[in-house]
């Protein structure tokens, strides 16, 4: 029945999207569980119960879910073809098709062109405003004046502190520390004593946070983790240089992490260069990196969701817009409350050699 | 320990929970004709917790375990007890009558072991709440949803020492509170040092006992209290102490506890930060939960639904530690407000 549904799903077109990465997310943490099992019980519900018309999405328009007149603008600094943010795209489209709400989707890597979209959406009269905050101090007079005049703004991807300093709602990322643990933990479990963690960016808190937390996870099991700061991939030959000196400087170091994919790649060849026995894993998936991980020179990749950073906002956008019932007030008024003291967390997933098959490749939606 | 628990991203289960249970609620007529609860076996859920029976905070996840059971058209048994024989008695009656779903806090690992191993040993499916992550593991609980002691302990830590702060004095209230103790070492590690204090009655008032370890230590610039009355007493202790070491001694006061008075604490900026843990979710979620369980195993011998039911095991679902603080007071506090109109409305309405 479950595969019957997937596929039902994925029939739907576009609609096979939201398949295929309820399908991925399902291999990726624990969390799998959890947003598979609701989702098929959805689609279940959708499919059996109520008879969708298979023209439509899921739900929306069958009534099942009430109608909203929310309108809600995403503004990235991600530019349009860039892979990740191709994908946080696809998760924004696809929760507009489900709640039936209106979306404006756009994104610039010039965070004046940015900001400029944000105020744009705001005098157009969007209700919500959906926001990464690479630069966050750009952001500020257009983020408080948002907040003022009763708009609902949220942060994605980047940008949480100061965004909640502005009076955004809430956000919706992967919280380095976290993510720096997890990979930690996951070194330990391959019998990484001795860790290498490359920083790519001298001045960038989030990194610093990935390797110190990485490197508490390798102390409380009586490994050692050391920084090296690398150049950065706008020089590829110094920085597999600089990694492949210390590699052959110290034989002893048998795990590297690095924080981007970019990094990754030059750090295999820095490996297989300096004849190093050491394992490899990453921050951040791409194309190279998943072949990668299926021939077994990476160990794992840290997935931070780019589509659930898409998806979720608007879903939860959704559901605050909604008049509570008897049925469901309680439940509404529990998100809400964990929306305002807890984080709203879609990172780290994980990738490795078990589920990396099933992982849809970047770009070919 | 759940392997695989990690921090807040059971958020997506709400999301994804509230919508399942706004599609069963927006067709529940057709969901019993077509997927026909009456054919799907009826379930029945007993939630049977440590609780005293007029606690503000079992109030909520009682309120969470009804709505979920009223959306999800579940039989709920709920009862709330600190008694534990008294538990241990309704959990074996539970089991005999045929609940298939137990809920339970471990609070007392060693009157509730034996029980909970058998339940789970005969195919009862258990679940953890509250406090017993680990030891529910080792039982064979099916899974965990709350706050996990070790991590929430480290993450107060941490905030301590964003806030200056660098030698901790802890309170302790209960002398053989596992949790307790947890959360006093992990938060007390991150900081430079960790002064623990149990309070007991008949030591003079815990005022006075709190305002003594200050006067005795004038290195303390943090104190942790983990429940309303004991964050009273730290309150006016703190007080005396600023009174009576004029040339500002700052002492910060942080809470493992949520409630108004809490609340009320942090607006007036006498606590610094509160610890919450969504009791509310606490209940709601192993309820609905234990739905969607039994619709995946609608789909039986199905492969993907197998591994579904594989994954539960031994999974879990962190819900926290949040923090409240001077800037989210105000939002917690509206939240609060309107879980509390949303059960005052349920209440009505069955009236």
């Amino acid at each position: 029945m479950v595969p019957a549904l997937l596929g039902w799903m994925t029939e739907q077109g576009e609609q096979g999207v939201l398949a295929r990465r309820v399908e991925r997310l399902a291999n990726e943490g624990w969390i799998r569980w959890v947003v598979l099992a609701g989702l098929i019980a959805l689609a279940m519900v959708a499919a059996y119960v109520c008879r969708v018309d298979k023209d439509v999405s899921l739900l929306a328009g069958t009534g099942v879910l009430p109608p909203t007149d929310i309108r809600v603008a995403m503004v990235t600094h991600g530019g349009i073809g860039d892979t990740f943010w191709d994908e946080v795209a696809a998760g924004a489209f696809a929760a507009q098709r489900e709640f039936g709400i209106e979306l404006f989707y756009d994104g610039d890597g010039n965070v004046n062109e940015q900001v400029r979209l944000f105020d744009n959406a705001v005098a157009l009269g969007y209700d919500v405003l959906i926001v990464s905050l690479a630069d966050p101090d750009a952001f500020e007079q257009s983020i408080r004046s948002a907040v003022e005049a009763g708009l609902l703004v949220m942060t994605i991807n980047s940008g949480e502190e100061r965004g909640r300093e502005f009076g955004a709602v809430t956000h919706f990322g992967q919280p380095d520390g976290v993510a720096g643990l997890g990979a930690g933990e996951r070194m330990v479990f391959a019998g990484v004593k001795k860790l290498l963690c490359l920083i790519h960016e001298a001045a960038n808190v989030g990194l610093e946070a990935r390797c110190a937390n990485a490197g508490l996870a390798m102390e409380l099991s009586g490994g050692t983790m050391q920084r090296l700061s690398v150049t950065g991939t706008a020089d590829r030959v110094s920085t597999t240089g600089e990694i492949g000196a210390v590699l052959q400087a110290d034989p002893s170091i048998d795990g590297i992490l690095a924080l981007n994919s970019g990094i990754a790649e030059l750090a295999m060849s820095a490996i297989q260069s300096s004849g190093s026995e050491a394992q490899l894993a990453t921050f951040d998936v791409s194309p190279a990196i998943l072949e990668a991980i299926e021939a077994g020179d990476v160990l794992f990749a840290v997935d931070q969701q780019a589509y659930l950073q898409g998806f979720l906002p608007i879903a939860f956008a959704y559901f605050r817009s909604l008049d509570a019932d008897s049925q469901t007030g309680g439940i509404l008024a529990g998100m809400e409350r964990w929306a305002a003291s807890g984080r709203l967390v879609t990172g780290p997933g994980f990738v490795d050699q078990s589920n990396v098959r099933r992982f849809p490749q970047l770009g070919d939606e | 320990m759940f392997t695989g628990l990690s921090a807040w991203r059971g958020v997506a289960l709400v999301i994804v929970l509230a919508y399942v249970g706004l599609a069963i609620a927006g067709c529940a007529e057709a969901a019993r004709e077509r997927l026909g609860l009456g054919l799907a076996p009826p379930m029945s859920v007993a939630m049977i917790v440590h609780g005293a029976e007029d606690d503000p905070f079992w109030a909520d996840v009682r309120a969470g375990a009804e709505d979920a059971a009223r959306t999800f058209d579940v039989n709920l048994f709920w009862r709330s007890t600190p008694d534990a024989d008294e538990r241990v008695r309704l959990i074996n009656e539970s089991v005999q009558q045929g609940f298939e779903v137990l809920v339970v806090t471990l609070s007392d690992p060693e009157a509730m072991s034996e029980v909970v191993r058998d339940a789970a040993l005969i195919g009862v499916t258990v679940y953890v709440i509250n406090v017993g992550a680990d030891i529910g593991a080792a039982l064979g609980a099916d899974s965990y949803f709350g706050q996990v002691e070790t991590v929430a302990g480290l993450a107060v830590g941490d905030r301590l020492v964003d806030a200056g702060a660098t030698h901790l004095l802890c309170v302790q209230h209960e002398a053989r509170n596992i949790a307790l103790e947890t959360r006093c070492n992990r938060a007390g590690s991150r900081l430079e040092e960790l002064t623990t204090l149990s309070v007991e009655p008949g030591q003079g008032t815990i005022e006075r006992q709190i305002e003594a370890a200050l006067l005795d230590d004038d290195s303390i610039d943090a104190v942790l209290t983990m429940n309303t009355s004991v964050m009273n007493e730290a309150a006016t202790a703190l007080d005396s102490v600023r009174v009576s070491q004029p040339g500002g001694r700052t002492v910060i006061h942080a809470v493992f506890e949520l409630n108004d008075e809490v609340l009320d604490a942090i607006e007036d900026g006498s606590v610094v930060f509160a610890v919450d843990q969504q009791p509310y979710l606490q209940g709601y979620l192993p309820v609905a939960y234990s739905r969607l369980v039994q619709y995946s195993e609608l789909t039986q011998g199905d492969e993907l639904a197998d591994a579904l039911l594989q994954w539960i095991a031994g999974r879990g679902v962190l819900l926290g530690p949040g923090f409240v603080d001077s800037h989210n007071v105000q939002r917690v506090r509206d939240a609060t407000a309107r879980s509390h109109a949303a059960a005052d409305a349920v209440e009505q309405a069955t009236e």
